[in-house]
């Protein structure tokens, strides 16, 4: 798996380094709505990243498409019932269709070349805690 | 005016378009043969590839799904691009239409069942290999949660069966277990056909899991159903039936049992990608404990 490249925005013409705060939170609500596993939430920005970092001139007018499609791809793999497509067209507010999402499903599995990340930034937490024997796995903790 | 530098990130995408100039993920590259199987959500085919003329399994996934691409097929692909094992199947290629999802896989000729009723002809080298990973998962910290519908239910331990969902990897070391004296009797060891039934047929050899049998009394019940086991395969068969999760044997615990201990220190060693048969001295050869005219015998008598 290729690394992220820090600077992928610079080849994204339209997208501004803020943008991706703004949609990360705006994923995080989603998650949060639809009590979804903080792990899917991770998975899925791995997903946006190494999407952008693997392509060139997203349009901005798409970067939400290529969230929620992430989320929706990560929801697949990390949930025991992940949400519906009709819900994610629906809490993006109808800015997309199902069929919208689909196509964006298969363009970003493409350029990521359908493997998943396996290691998170809270796999990694949790495998620390893990190791100092605490049992926390339940409990919350804010970003 | 920005300008776009399409070096290094790209790498990933000029190399893809090398590899498809060569005709992979190219569904013009493999000839469809016979109809292997149909599953709930795809179909096999027995194939050949034109590159190399070697046969292919193509797992045919149709995407006409309302929810885009199912999840047993991202979960199958994503695990299957990181394993490379000689007891793992391998995924060639991907082939992705608008319409399809093609897994090009290497061509297994026999299920395990024929396999092992063909060992007595076997003359090939050939390994076992695991396949589908449609509803595998990658291990992690076991911190969370998981459905308890999951695995076939004959193979299925006794802790998911009564609703447990926070297992790991020991999950797999009771099927191990079931598929251990099923490939030395030739029949499952918990047939269930609901779950109630799988447990009264555990319950059976093993007692209640508030009460477990002693293990001497679970060793003679697994004795006098697979004679064919000696001492130390029921011993380690055991190790797989434990009824706690946490005291089931682990996988590489339990290639350390003494049962294994006839193919020698260097099966151990042997790299991922190597066949167990390229340690001198180790084949296959038929159980002379069986004869055709005994197997015969115990079918009658089943009948």
């Amino acid at each position: 798996m290729e690394r992220l490249d820090p600077d992928y925005i610079s080849r994204h013409p339209s997208l501004q380094s803020y943008f991706r705060a703004v949609l990360l939170d705006w994923i995080i609500e989603v998650c949060d709505l639809y009590n979804l596993n903080r792990e899917t939430y991770y998975m899925t920005v791995d997903y946006i990243d190494r999407y952008l970092t693997l392509s060139s001139g997203h349009p901005r007018s798409e970067l939400q498409l290529l969230g929620i499609t992430s989320l929706f791809v990560a929801s697949k793999i990390e949930e025991i019932d992940p949400p519906p497509l009709a819900d994610l067209v629906y809490i993006a507010d109808d800015s997309f269709s199902a069929k919208d999402i689909v196509e964006m499903e298969y363009k970003l599995l493409e350029i990521v070349g359908w493997s998943h990340t396996k290691w998170t930034a809270n796999k990694w937490l949790n495998l620390y805690l893990h190791m100092t024997g605490l049992q926390i796995g339940r409990c919350e903790f804010s970003l | 005016m920005r300008i776009i530098d399409e070096q290094k990130p790209l790498s990933r995408a000029s190399r893809r378009q090398s590899m498809s100039e060569i005709g992979f993920g190219r569904m013009e590259t493999y000839t469809k043969l016979d109809k292997l199987g149909q599953g709930t959500y795809a179909t096999v085919f027995k194939g050949k590839s034109r590159l190399t003329d070697n046969l292919v399994a193509l797992k045919e996934i149709r995407l006409e799904h309302e929810e885009g691409a199912p999840c047993t097929a991202i979960r199958e692909v994503s695990l299957l691009k990181e394993l490379r094992h000689a007891n793992i199947v391998t995924l060639h290629d991907i082939v992705h239409t608008e319409r399809s999802l093609t897994l090009v896989f290497e061509y297994l000729d026999k299920d395990l069942k024929q396999y092992m009723d063909d060992r007595g002809n076997m003359l090939s080298m050939n390994n076992v290999k695991l396949a589908d990973f449609g509803l595998a998962r990658a291990k992690s910290v076991p911190t969370k949660t998981y459905s308890n519908e999951v695995v076939t239910l004959w193979y299925r331990p006794p802790d998911v069966l009564l609703g447990s969902t926070e297992y790991s990897t020991q999950i797999d070391m009771w099927g191990v277990g079931c598929i251990f004296f099923e490939m030395a009797c030739g029949r499952p060891l918990f047939p269930g056909s609901t779950v109630d039934e799988e447990l009264c047929l555990i319950f059976r050899v093993l007692g209640c899991p508030e009460t477990p049998l002693p293990v001497a009394s679970v060793s003679d019940t697994l004795l006098s159903r697979a004679p064919r086991l000696h001492q130390d395969a029921i011993s380690l068969l055991t190790c797989f039936l434990a009824y706690e999760a946490k005291a089931r044997v682990s996988a590489s615990d339990g290639m350390r049992h003494i049962y294994f201990k006839s193919l020698g220190p260097e099966v151990h060693l042997l790299p991922d990608v190597a066949s167990i048969f390229s340690v001198p001295g180790i084949q296959l050869s038929p159980d002379p404990s069986i004869s055709k005219s005994s197997k015969n015998r115990r079918l009658s008598m089943l009948l």
